[in-house]
């Protein structure tokens, strides 16, 4: 059984349907949010494992608005058991909305590539990617097999920029001397007088030295990453044209104009990335474990349920047909594999199954609800292969700001609340790798396999030696094993990148050099969606068009899903989870909270509310401008 | 070092007066420019403008901006020599850590190349202080009347003998507030002191 809370059953053909005898399948009652004091009151758990029965607890707020060192304005709420020395209630909130769905309302459907692509200074090629896709098929068009190796390429530089920027500019300096020496003086002396397992690898003799080299500004691990960026860009360029927004993705594949020494520059400037892999899976397993080994409640910052959803990247050339008719097995095609994980099993990998089990709730969000409840239909019961749909489903969905109700009880973030058969989930680098691991379907190449337990990569000689990684499946989803995962992700990434750049390789040596097919815009009714993937997870694009022209499009990203409010059933979205019942580890002074345990947590899903939300005018007022990039909307 | 000067425009696009660097830029494309100027468009991330910067290692530097500083009249033009001493590591660690994420801001951009000492001693500032700053295309009247002025001050600037410095005066320019917008007024949904419950 796929859905456990959606009423859709399937026959014995495998076919979706939903279940019968019911009047509005989707509808619900939300259920009132309670705070952690009114659960108590009630005599529930409001959180497991604690014990009250010797007073009243001791409780008090911890908030930070905004969060630093995270992209766009995050604020977060908390309510800290001080006794207990454990969060046990927390409210995400994304300040800021911009609200791309409404500009792109009536648009050349092309507009779509550049427009979505500004919705984030990081993440402007998987946009672009993801919205060509969606373009490609409601075209009914086919990139070249060439065009799509390219496309990859260019995602897996990307993925270059993003993943060590997180680990060495964003949630490092967590772990650097400079924090820890505040916020756990006493780990400090344990650190220089013990031994880096990893030193000849990475070349830190002590886990002091390890975190010397997060330190801002200075550290050494810190300026490589700022270093590591221009390697990234270079890659990109050499696919995209510019980056962070390609100049040359289109519906049908790219129009970059590439040459032997094209393939032959990105392979060089690979070579750099499969030597700082080395490194930085190394640097993480020392410093992450050193803590793990100090503290084993570390395990338990940012801790939530095993639960993620994936929609793959890195399409195979052979398999791919840009048609929603057989996503899923382009799907399952993917170097990195779709799915969704519950409870750390995978439960699916089709795209179909994926796509028609999710909702986009807006009951804690600052919007209107354009379903009533779910007894509005939506304006597509199914999708194009006849599988239902919720009127909740983006194809449904309808953006309408209203900034009302502004309460923890009612609504507090301008992110949306998305589910998968009404459960929250998140989503991440580490997830993909989840999914890839248990689907099993990569093709036979040298430099990756999975295990059943996790992945086995092998990153090429370059200046270093060549070196085996091995990724396990964690036991715990929590901060550590989400950076763990972040750092050998880019393992992971690399040995993508080589698999398709031999490809590339292949197609230019037999001829197959086209990049990209002809088009036009079709003036019939279509809808599509651009199944894809951000540095941080999830990524979708889901268009509704007619008359060639943009009627509703539908941009779902990975921290929408991470960093989501509550829900109509008041379930938390995945930071509120990860942040309630993470314990208080650092050294306080009387009740002088610092914060760094919550702060790891929230940083360690390497936030991103640029593509999360959408700036307000609503009023006319802008509290200061923000831009990404030179080129954006906003 | 080279002996190249470079020209940049930063603008955030699409906010009228805001783009002002972007889109003078673009226009001085069109003009002709003595040999060794290179007119670039630099509205992108900080550690990204410290790497162009590296790259090209010019001797002089010249950066030209719409900046809503709020001290002086729409339309007037801020003329200086850039201080060269950094702002405080935490500011330029926060402000690092957003133009990493894509925030484009000349303050950002300021901080973050000066910390790390990319900018030849030889670097002065054109700002100018904007009139309309919503969404839309073109310049106020205000803003658009400061065009040939600032290309004039401009070229008085790279047109100096080499190893002579801007007469400019020397100073450390205003900031942004940092870090990131707070939320809309009346939006906030945080008491003032923490609860104790």
């Amino acid at each position: 059984m796929c859905f456990k809370n959606l009423p859709i059953e399937f026959d014995s053909g495998g076919s979706a349907k939903l279940k019968e005898g019911w009047k509005n399948p989707y509808s619900f009652e939300p259920t009132p949010s309670k705070s952690y004091l009114e659960k108590l009151a009630a005599g529930g758990d409001a959180h497991a494992g604690h014990d009250h029965s010797s007073g009243a607890p001791k409780l008090r707020d911890w908030s930070i608005d905004p969060v630093t060192r995270v992209a766009g304005a995050l604020a977060i709420h908390t309510v800290l058991d001080l006794e207990k020395r454990e969060a046990v209630e927390a409210h995400s909130l994304a300040m800021l909305f911009r609200g791309y769905e409404i500009i792109l309302k009536g648009r050349d459907p092309r507009d779509a590539i550049d427009i979505s692509s500004r919705a984030c200074g990081v993440c402007g090629g998987v946009h672009s990617t993801c919205s060509s896709l969606a373009l490609e098929q409601a075209f009914g068009i086919i990139p070249p097999p060439l065009g799509i190796t390219i496309r990859n390429l260019g995602e897996v530089a990307e993925m270059f920029y993003d993943h060590p920027l997180h680990l060495g500019l964003l949630a490092g300096p967590d772990y650097s001397t400079a924090i820890v020496s505040v916020t756990n003086p006493e780990l400090i002396p344990i650190a220089e007088s013990t031994r880096a397992p990893h030193a000849h690898v990475h070349g830190f003799a002590t886990i002091k030295d390890l975190m010397d080299g997060f330190n801002p500004l200075e550290g050494k691990i810190y300026l490589e990453a700022i270093e590591q960026t221009r390697t990234a860009r270079i890659m990109c360029t050499l696919m995209y044209g510019k980056y962070p927004h390609p100049s040359t993705l289109v519906p049908g594949g790219v129009s970059t104009t590439v040459s032997t020494t094209t393939f032959n520059e990105y392979y060089a400037n690979l070579g750099k990335i499969f030597d700082y892999a080395k490194r930085l899976c190394g640097i993480w397993d020392d410093i992450l474990d050193f803590f793990l080994e100090q503290n084993p409640a570390y395990a338990l910052v940012g801790d939530r349920p095993k639960n993620l959803i994936q929609t793959g990247i890195w399409d195979d050339p052979k398999a791919y047909d840009a048609t929603f008719k057989n996503c899923d097995a382009w799907g399952n095609k993917r170097y990195s594999a779709p799915g969704i994980i519950l409870d750390g099993k995978l439960i699916t990998t089709d795209l179909t199954r994926i796509n028609m089990g999710i909702e986009e709730f807006v009951t804690h969000s600052f919007y209107e609800d354009w379903a009533a409840n779910g007894t509005k239909p939506g304006r597509f019961p199914n999708d194009p292969l006849g599988n239902p749909l919720s009127p909740y489903h983006m194809w449904n969905k309808e953006t309408i700001p209203r900034a009302e109700g502004k309460n923890f009880k009612e609504k507090y973030s301008w992110d949306t609340a998305p589910r998968w058969d009404r459960l929250s989930m998140e989503t991440g680098v580490y997830g993909r790798m989840w999914t890839t691991a248990l689907a099993g379907n990569l093709p036979d190449n040298p430099y990756i396999s999975a295990t059943g337990d996790g992945l086995r990569m092998v990153m090429p000689r370059h200046e270093m030696p060549e070196m085996e990684l091995n990724w396990k499946i964690p036991e715990r989803l929590n901060a550590f094993e989400r950076n763990r995962g972040r750092a050998y992700g880019v393992a992971f990434t690399a040995a993508i990148g080589m698999i398709c750049l031999q490809q590339a390789f292949e197609y230019w040596r037999s001829g197959e050099t086209a990049v990209s097919t002809k088009f036009t815009i079709p003036k019939d009714e279509r809808m599509s969606v651009g199944f894809w993937e951000a540095g941080r997870g999830y990524l979708t694009h889901h268009l509704h068009m007619d008359k060639g022209r943009i009627v509703n499009y539908q941009i779902n990203t990975p921290s929408t899903w991470n960093a989501s409010p509550r829900d109509p059933f008041d379930n938390p979205g995945p930071y509120e989870e990860a942040i309630v019942g993470t314990p208080i580890l650092e050294t306080m002074s009387g009740d002088n909270i610092k914060g760094i345990d919550i702060l790891r947590t929230i940083r360690s899903f390497d936030p991103c509310m640029p593509c999360t939300t959408h700036m307000d005018t609503g009023r006319g007022i802008i509290t200061r401008e923000v831009n990404s990039c030179g080129c954006t909307l906003e | 070092m080279s002996s190249v000067t470079l020209v940049g425009g930063i603008g955030l696009p699409w906010l009228r007066d805001l783009d002002f660097g972007t889109q003078w830029i673009n226009r001085q494309l069109l003009e002709a420019w003595p040999a060794g100027v290179i007119l670039e468009d630099l509205s992108y991330g900080a550690h990204r403008v410290l790497h162009t910067i590296q790259d090209l290692q010019p001797a002089r530097i010249v950066l030209v901006c719409c900046m809503p500083r709020q001290i002086d009249p729409p339309g007037t033009i801020r003329r200086y020599r850039l201080d060269l001493t950094p702002p405080p590591n935490e500011e330029v660690v926060d402000r690092l850590s957003e133009a990493v994420m894509g925030i484009v801001d000349l303050d950002h951009t300021l901080a973050v190349v000066r910390h790390f000492n990319g900018f030849p001693v030889d670097t002065v500032v054109v700002e100018v202080e904007p009139e309309d700053c919503q969404f839309g295309l073109g310049f106020s009247d205000t803003v658009e009347a400061t065009v040939d002025r600032v290309a004039a001050m401009v070229h008085e600037e790279v047109e100096r003998p080499a190893g002579v410095c801007s007469d400019a005066p020397v100073i450390t320019p205003p900031t942004s507030p940092m870090p990131l917008p707070m939320p809309m007024p009346n939006m906030s949904l945080f008491p003032s002191k923490p609860t104790e419950y």
